[in-house]
């Protein structure tokens, strides 16, 4: 009930949201679909800074070879 | 941290550095409750420098041979005496790690990551030094407020935690066990994200 009619899924309250280590391509593998892409905000239920946080570390990620940037 | 002994270290560091001041900004304070290993320089210094986390990467070959000459290069010829910058802090992130992607027909490479506090206007030509060299393959400079965890940590160290975490998703996954035919109306199943 509430959310089913509501549109959007509520974004999730992130316990730690103030640094996302670019190095750490396990976790941000998470955030990314099969093909490489990063999840959408809906998708993945971070909020706003969460979400700034993520796609920051991933294109760093991304360029220093660490992840791809397609699969 | 102090040159008296009679000061406390908290007294000492606090009103001048940045960083302390990011660290004491309401929520941030009960957040970062991590230990921070990079070793504090005088507040003079840290008043007027931030703190800056620098990757490099090499060619294995190279890197494996050279590492120390590497090393010297980076930390006492660049930053420390061409541009009089600290350095905190040098790592070797990772030995002949696989690349996601061929870059310059490598697949593997090295990652060096250094830690150190530089003045700002100091950093473009310090780049414009990494990217004539050859022997830097690509680097990335990044700017920090405060210490963030994991300074230290190697790429086998996150792989481990990755590894470990997903051991725990698979368990508690298996606990719950089938869910079966949920039945009825599933609802708007043709949204899309």
């Amino acid at each position: 009930m509430g959310r089913q009619d509501k549109g959007a899924p509520r974004a999730k309250k992130a316990k730690e949201c103030h640094f996302i280590e670019y190095k750490d391509a396990g976790s941000l593998r998470r955030h990314l679909t099969g093909a490489g892409k990063i999840h959408s905000r809906k998708r993945a239920g971070n909020c706003a800074k969460c979400q700034r946080l993520v796609q920051q570390a991933i294109k760093r990620a991304r360029f220093m070879g660490i992840l791809s940037y397609t699969n | 941290m102090s040159d008296t002994a009679t000061e406390t270290p908290a007294e000492a560091e606090a009103p001048t550095s940045p960083e302390n001041r990011v660290l004491q900004q309401g929520k941030l304070a009960r957040h970062l409750t991590h230990e921070r290993v990079l070793p504090q320089l005088s507040p003079e210094i840290e008043g007027k420098t931030r703190l800056y986390e620098l990757c490099l990467l090499f060619d294995p070959a190279e890197a494996t041979r050279t590492w120390d000459a590497l090393v010297e290069w980076i930390k006492t010829e660049l930053i420390e005496t061409k541009y009089e910058q600290h350095v905190l802090r040098v790592d070797k992130w990772a030995d002949t790690r696989k690349l996601a992607y061929e870059i310059q027909g490598l697949k593997r490479g090295t990652y060096m990551v250094v830690w150190f506090r530089s003045e700002p206007g100091k950093l473009v030509d310090l780049e414009r030094d990494l990217r004539l060299d050859e022997r830097c393959i690509r680097h990335l400079v990044i700017s920090h407020d405060f210490e963030p965890p994991g300074v230290g940590k190697t790429a086998e160290d996150f792989d481990q935690k990755a590894e470990e975490e997903r051991g725990e998703r698979e368990r508690e996954r298996g606990e719950r066990g089938d869910r079966g035919d949920r039945g009825g109306d599933r609802g708007r199943r043709d949204r899309r994200f």
